[in-house]
């Protein structure tokens, strides 16, 4: 964990994290965190990065999903994946 | 804090978090990427088909006008194909579908440049590379899926043709 880098900025984009992110939003991730159920986070997916909310922690696999719940499905990603959790939104 | 993180952003691009929008659940189709191809396509068309009437200041304000909705259009669709193919990309491929199609990460990557060369010019060849690079990943898709395609005429002005899962 402490390998990374304490902190990332992103760019939101799309919109099945709403209300709580919106398109355009800017948010800051701190990486030095152990994450839990509840908080939304910045994984990796492929070449991708994603941002959902934790919904299930079951050992090293994360069951995330996103807020706008008529637009999203809970998929799951590994512990390893996640880049941060978001602490701030400008 | 707010004011550092936008001056940081300004000097160094923050990264792109996708939160996307995956209704219906499992659901993908290049269809929409293919149809904007061909608005792409049909714009592209329409503004090099484009003449100004005459030096008089009616006609050069209906030109630009024209000009100015045709573009934004084509700009729009271009985008449009960068997102539809942009889901189906990260959202869909998975491994053993790259294990077979080796080419799918350069293809898209291609697509997205080529999307972003239409909206900057007005390059009918541009635009009928692009509508063949998202043909070519509309078989993919449908190969994944275990579906073979044919070429159908589209019906649009555009006289192009649409990929479709047989």
């Amino acid at each position: 964990m402490l390998l990374k880098f304490p902190f990332s900025r992103f760019e939101i984009h799309d919109r099945s994290m709403e209300p709580f992110l919106h398109d355009g939003n800017r948010v800051l991730t701190l990486n030095w965190v152990l994450p839990k159920t509840g908080d939304v986070v910045v994984f990796k997916k492929g070449a991708i990065y994603m941002v959902k909310r934790i919904v299930k922690l079951v050992g090293n696999k994360v069951w995330v999903r996103g807020d706008n719940r008529l637009s999203s499905k809970k998929v799951s990603c590994n512990k390893n994946d996640i880049v941060g959790k978001v602490v701030f939104k400008y | 804090m707010f004011k550092i993180l936008r001056i940081l952003d300004r000097l160094f691009k923050p990264s792109v978090a996708y939160a996307h929008c995956d209704i219906p659940c499992g659901i993908y189709d290049p269809h929409e990427a293919q149809m904007a191809a061909h608005t792409v396509l049909r714009m592209t068309n329409m503004l090099n088909e484009l003449e100004l009437a005459s030096e008089e200041v009616e006609d050069r304000k209906k030109f630009v006008h024209q000009v100015s909705r045709l573009q934004k259009v084509k700009e729009e669709h271009a985008e449009l194909i960068k997102h539809q193919v942009r889901i189906i990309w990260g959202d869909y491929i998975k491994p053993e579908h790259l294990e077979k199609h080796k080419d799918i990460h350069d293809l898209v990557f291609n697509i997205m440049k080529q999307a972003s060369k239409i909206r900057q010019n007005v390059d009918l060849k541009a635009a009928e590379e692009l509508l063949t690079m998202v043909q070519k990943f509309a078989e993919i898709f449908w190969e994944t899926k275990g579906r073979e395609t044919k070429k159908v005429k589209s019906g649009y002005p555009t006289e192009g043709e649409i990929v479709l899962p047989i």
